[in-house]
């Protein structure tokens, strides 16, 4: 599904990625459990996904996730840039993180 | 005249009025022995039991239940009230779920009503087991569990129901969970429990907890705590399923798998 503020399918590398101070979340093992204070959801997260979690709790540029992924696991770039642009998406579509322009001040 | 009472436990306390034909043995009978029960001056209560035309009702604020015709069941439904609020205005979290104690550690199965856990539980405790809890587990932080072991009441068929009083186990401290295990009777079906993740068994644990809503934070972190260090498993159970021995048999290979993994 794309982006309503990004047409073109894909959040921009240099966006500022940030979990939202909505939500508690929980390490368990290697996976995380997160919950939604807005609507009384509860997710869960795969391993991977929980790593990207916990990059997230500092704002960090997509790039900056994607650089740091690159260099822990064994994938290919664009495999790894598209695998991460659908879980933020997936992320934001649950209000689970916010998204800021590059001053890092504007949620998107 | 109406008699007040109360009820305290594991940090929460709840206050009863109840009818003069009710005495403070019947009211022990059906709560909890983890609760104290007292007589108490009168004043404001939580949950006001009341008699008219030869019928008991329950008065929670503007909400009212029954109306039960026996007193036995009336006090079935004043004990439900009792442990429902305990558990909401707890610090400790309650879970909906059965629990044992198995060689010193709890076993502990999630579920909503009509899964089959007082069965199951009462099953096991037959066999052995520590009895801990038929309906609600209790979970500290820590994720320790301790009991809360009011009389089992075992359904037999759609209306019929029998008390089975079983004495709880304990442990100053709690007991630790060995295993998550989510199950719930089907007929026919054979015991053949697959594994979950931590992650997978806390998402599905959390919906089975009290103070989901207002203390999301808390049941969140008890949870995590609990099937943190559990082994974890999902499946359908027929009739007899599982038993104690299975269960025994489970927790050896979880106890080798985490030699292994250590």
């Amino acid at each position: 599904m794309a982006n309503a503020r990004f047409p073109n399918g894909g959040i921009p590398l240099e966006i500022e990625v940030v979990a939202s101070p909505r939500q508690i979340s929980c390490e368990l093992a290697d996976e995380a459990v997160i919950l939604n204070l807005e609507d009384g959801v509860y997710y869960g997260l795969n391993p991977v996904a929980s790593r990207v979690w916990e990059l997230v709790q500092e704002p960090r540029t997509v790039r900056e996730i994607r650089d740091s992924l690159l260099s822990e696991y064994d994938i290919e770039e664009s495999t790894c840039t598209q695998d991460l642009l659908d879980l933020l998406g997936q992320l934001q579509r649950w209000k689970l993180i916010e998204l800021r322009d590059g001053n890092g001040s504007s949620p998107l | 005249m109406d008699g007040s009472y109360l009820f305290q436990g594991y940090g929460a306390s709840v206050r009863v009025d109840a009818p003069a034909d009710i005495t403070l043995a019947d009211l022990r009978n059906q709560v909890a022995p983890e609760l104290s029960t007292e007589k108490c001056a009168d004043g404001p209560s939580d949950l006001h039991l009341t008699r008219w035309n030869g019928e008991y009702h329950l008065i929670h604020g503007e909400r009212r239940y029954g109306p039960y015709r026996t007193l036995h069941n009336a006090l079935r439904g004043l004990s439900n009230g009792i442990h429902f609020m305990i558990g909401n205005r707890s610090p400790l979290t309650f879970l909906h779920a059965g629990a044992v104690e198995i060689d010193g550690w709890a076993v502990v199965f999630p579920g909503r009503s009509r899964w089959g856990k007082s069965t199951l539980v009462s099953s096991l405790v037959d066999q052995g087991c520590g009895y801990l809890s038929d309906e609600y587990a209790v979970v500290s932080l820590e994720g320790s569990v301790f009991p809360l072991s009011k009389p089992i009441r075992i359904r037999i068929g759609e209306e019929g129901a029998v008390d089975v009083n079983h004495v709880g186990a304990s442990a100053p401290g709690g007991f630790r969970c060995a295993a998550v295990i989510l199950t719930r009777y089907e007929d026919g079906a054979t015991w053949e429990p697959q594994p979950l993740t931590p992650g997978q068994a806390a998402l599905e644990t959390l919906s089975s907890a009290l103070q989901s809503r207002d203390e999301p934070d808390q049941v969140l972190h008890a949870v995590a705590a609990l099937v943190g260090n559990a082994g974890c498993y999902q499946g359908p159970r027929g009739c007899g399923e599982p038993t104690a021995a299975m269960i025994r048999s489970l927790l050896e290979v979880e106890n080798l798998s985490r030699e292994a993994r250590a």
